[in-house]
């Protein structure tokens, strides 16, 4: 039985296979997770060794659990140790090498604590009580960055702390990084480009439409056998892989680290690349790009000096500021001994060639650089990826998107591709302005993972995809709605109310209509509102579709794929994540508590691949 | 002449550098308005539409000229919608038997109704045609076919096609004009199964004759009369294109009358982008006999 879905229902949860082994091995140091599921071929061994030994201890991640009828509340992880020094009310205690330690999460249960002695602590590693919860943010609806301004061993007081992150309460407890790579299956959509322009273009206005993806494809309702308040799968990954020091959460203060890094190297993009110098396009305007980040200022300015414009120039010194976990020898070459397994966050620049400014002279680009390159790339995950050409194997600029969790059947999965594919060429070809501010961006991808996020939460978007390309941030469009004429300003004329507003406060409450941004549900974003006067992308890939002149059947197919995109949008089918919800919750033997027991899962596994197979029919999923 | 063009695609918008494969498409929407002195579609517009486009694009070469008659289109909808398109047209074709195309042209020429045998049947094909909403009568349409197949023959154009009929439709206008097509294309307008009609009939007939059966998502009726005067007055276009004609007596300038809607694509074929896109209108006044004009005097020798 080969089934795609995004993530093991009962990964971590006790014995969930047979020959499971043990656990607390010395390559995962896992109290959940046995040896066994590591390959324990080197690149896979060393990669989950390097996040361990950088981050200090292992990564906890926090995943909310859904609370039913009969779910023990407050929850209590069984994994969690009993300490009341540990869990829950806050205590300040001196932790195993005499460090303050504040608690507030999930904290290293006793029985671990003894597994970390195993591993050689850097002095500024504190013993990790809190792990970054991702999900602080979205409890408290803010974007994440705010819940990280003051390192924690700065505020005096511990108190206010716990409820600053009040998510460590009720939430099951993940320990190891292969809880985010190699689990958490994502659908990659490889896009090339034509040019390093085209690739920019297509990396802004693909970046706001991760969330909505993500809301769309919720594939992951049930971590470590127990049913989450989370439907999809982003955040549990991005935490689960995080190697950011003590240093870089803001736990410790700074003294080796480059500085304190706000999002673990798995996340949603910090930045846009805007458009090139010479593009004519002014939808881009600076202050989109409000968040905070870090980035290493000697490659930057090793690159600004080489003619690559800010922007470009920041994001590429932005994934210099993390480090490889290992690297072969081959690569290193004959410099520098040893793995490239460090915490103390300076990067060997001798070893990087830059081959991104190849208009001026980067002596030797020879492709070690670009393997190097691409090795870092491949420690920075975002949403949207930028990779640039390889000589070696004849690509060119490409766009990885990676927002999509992979569905159950193979249809549904090509039609999301075919959707993406077409969204591409449409955002090409029309120039569309999608451009959202970065902390919004942020929000939305919070929003997108809560349950049922579909139907009932509402994505902030920008509501006339077709302007803003002269500069103006007004957005009544060019041609008025009809019945509107002649009492609608001339958007043109300087001066004019609507432009003159800051961006935030043209979320459109007191008048969708002519606001910038409006709060869209995925069904308006997609499908369209007449009534916030939003063309939805389905209806732009809808009339672009003829001018493909394809032949007939093959339009026909294309349009049944974008019709299963529209259903999902619209609500008419659900998504996989509300269908194993259904699934659990109308089992005879599930119990209301969240718990999915290894007989639900089996059930619901096999009904699952009887679907893929297509013995069974699922219309509410398929349609 | 209206030109509704796309400001955002700009003919050097995309900046390619290598060797691109364009594809040049152009679709002309033969309106109601758009015939002759015998009331049939003329091809004259036919050859305007494609000055206009080349004004537009410069010296392309048309890859695909496609061409599709609003009766036509219109009748190939439900009975509901037939209606409400023969009395357009039966409208249209009352303002426009007395007169001639383009403003300026002597007046006075009545059409000639009595020409051929086949105009009685032009008069009364469309109304005749209510129950079952299918034209049967292709011959009015075989001037513009047979301008296209010259098109097709001079090199203009690649590969011609037509929209929008059916089978019978089709296999008339080949056998009386001698032109088979190399595209025809059937609407193809929502997502919904349902949405595509499947004309199994006239797909096969065209694949077994090597036709390229390509869909559309066009509208059965392009633009019509009533839309085109609201949006001429809501865009002030009488009064910021007035007409330097004068009526002669007893004559009056009518309202303009949108004649043909030219829809033109330029594709990059390898990477499915639309370079360059847009829709050209062609309206323009007749003169018509002003209903309120005085009778001319009897004079007596």
């Amino acid at each position: 039985m080969l089934l795609s879905m995004g993530q093991f229902p009962l990964l971590g949860a006790d014995i969930y296979i047979e020959d499971q082994g043990l656990t607390n091995g010395p390559l995962l140091r896992s109290l959940l997770l046995s040896e066994n599921c590591l390959n324990p071929m080197p690149p896979f061994t060393l990669e989950i060794g390097g996040i361990i030994d950088r981050r200090g201890i292992v990564p906890y991640t926090a995943v909310p659990v859904f609370r039913d009828a009969n779910t023990p509340w407050p929850f209590a992880d069984k994994d969690l140790s009993l300490d009341t020094l540990d869990f829950g009310i806050l205590q300040s205690a001196i932790g195993l090498d005499g460090h303050v330690r504040t608690t507030g999460t999930p904290v290293v249960p006793q029985h671990a604590v003894a597994s970390v002695g195993n591993v050689a602590v850097r002095p500024e590693a504190a013993v990790e009580t809190s792990s970054y919860s991702v999900d602080a943010s979205a409890f408290n609806g803010v974007p994440s960055r705010d819940t990280q301004r003051m390192p924690y061993a700065v505020n005096p007081s511990p108190l206010p702390l716990m409820f600053e992150m009040p998510s460590g309460k009720n939430s099951l407890l993940l320990d190891s990084p292969l809880f985010g790579i190699g689990s958490g299956g994502v659908l990659r959509v490889t896009l090339c480009a034509a040019d390093l322009d085209e690739a920019r273009i297509l990396y802004d206005q693909l970046a706001p439409i991760c969330a909505i993806m993500t809301a769309l494809t919720a594939a992951t309702p049930i971590v470590k056998g127990h049913l989450t308040d989370r439907d999809c799968y982003w955040d549990v990954q991005c935490s689960a892989v995080d190697d950011r020091s003590a240093q870089e959460r803001g736990i410790v203060p700074l003294t080796t680290a480059k500085g304190t890094l706000l999002k673990s190297r798995f996340g949603s993009i910090d930045t846009y690349l805007g458009p090139s110098p010479t593009s004519k396009n002014l939808a881009f305007r600076p202050e989109i790009n409000d968040c905070q980040y870090t980035y290493d200022s000697c490659s930057y300015w090793k690159m600004k000096d080489g003619g690559v414009d800010n922007l470009l120039s920041q994001h590429v010194a932005r994934l210099f500021i993390r480090d490889l976990h290992y690297a072969s020898a081959k690569m290193l070459g004959d410099n520098n001994s040893g793995n490239g397994n460090r915490a103390d966050g300076n990067v060997r620049s001798g070893n990087v060639n830059d081959n991104r400014n190849g208009s001026s002279g980067s002596a030797s680009i020879d492709s070690d650089g670009q393997e190097h390159f691409k090795r870092f790339l491949g420690c920075n995950r975002q949403n949207v990826c930028l990779y640039p050409p390889n000589t070696s194997t004849g690509s060119g600029w490409e766009i990885e998107f990676m927002s999509l969790e992979v569905q159950l059947t193979d249809a549904e999965n090509a039609a999301l591709i075919t959707f993406i594919v077409l969204l591409s060429r449409v955002i090409i070809s029309y120039r569309l302005n999608l451009y959202l501010p970065i902390s919004q961006m942020d929000q939305n991808m919070s929003r997108a993972q809560k349950i049922n996020a579909v139907k009932d939460q509402q994505f902030i978007f920008r509501r006339d995809v077709f302007s803003g390309k002269d500069g103006n941030s007004s957005s009544s469009g060019r041609i008025p709605w009809r019945g509107n004429v002649r009492s609608r300003p001339d958007p043109h004329m300087p001066g004019s109310p609507v432009e003159q507003d800051q961006f935030h406060r043209h979320i459109g409450i007191k008048s969708p209509e002519s606001a910038e941004y409006v709060e869209l549900t995925v069904d308006e974003i997609l499908n369209g509102s007449p009534k916030h006067r939003v063309m939805g992308l389905l209806k732009i890939i809808q009339s672009f579709l003829p001018t493909l002149h394809l032949e007939y059947d093959v339009e026909r197919e294309v349009r049944r794929q974008l019709w299963l995109v529209e259903r999902r949008a619209s609500g008419k089918l659900c998504t996989l994540a509300t269908w194993m919800r259904r699934f659990v919750r109308n089992h005879p033997e599930y119990k209301r508590d969240s718990v999915v027991s290894p007989p639900i899962n089996y059930d619901m596994l096999r009904t699952m691949n009887d679907i893929e197979e297509g013995k069974i029919m699922a219309p509410e999923l398929l349609g | 002449m209206l030109e509704i063009l796309d400001p955002y695609n700009l003919r050097n918008n995309i900046q390619v550098t290598g060797i691109t494969d364009y594809r040049v498409s152009v679709k002309i929407f033969m309106l109601p308005a758009a015939v002759d002195a015998n009331n049939r579609p003329s091809s004259m517009y036919v050859k305007q539409a494609l000055l206009c486009v080349e004004k537009q694009l410069g010296m392309v070469k048309i890859d695909e000229l496609i061409v599709s008659f609003a009766e036509i289109s219109a009748n190939d909808e439900d009975a509901e919608d037939d209606d409400e398109d023969n009395e357009d047209r039966e409208t249209g074709q009352l303002d426009s038997s007395p007169l001639e195309s383009p403003v300026g042209s002597p007046l006075g020429v009545l059409p000639a109704r009595t020409e051929t045998s086949s105009t009685d049947s032009l008069e009364t094909s469309p109304t005749a045609a209510c129950p079952e909403g299918a034209i049967t009568d292709m011959s009015r349409y075989v001037k513009v076919w047979r301008s296209l197949g010259k098109l097709r023959a001079s090199g203009e154009a690649l590969k011609i096609g037509i929209s929008d009929v059916n089978k019978q439709q089709l296999e008339q206008l080949c056998r009386q004009s001698g032109i088979t097509p190399d595209i025809v294309q059937v609407r193809m307008s929502g997502n919904e199964p349902q949405d595509q009609g499947p004309d199994d009939e006239l797909r096969a007939y065209a694949r077994e004759r090597g036709m390229f059966v390509g869909a559309h998502a066009d509208s059965p009726e392009m633009l019509n009369d009533w839309t085109f005067q609201t949006l001429a007055t809501d865009f002030k276009i009488n009064e910021k294109f007035p007409t330097t004609e004068v009526a002669p007596l007893g004559y009056k300038i009518d309202f303009m009358r949108p004649r043909w809607v030219a829809s033109y694509s330029v594709m990059q074929t390898k990477r499915g982008l639309v370079a360059n896109r847009g829709y050209i209108v062609m309206a323009s006044s007749d003169c018509v006999l002003n209903p309120n004009r005085v009778p001319r005097k009897k004079y007596s020798v």
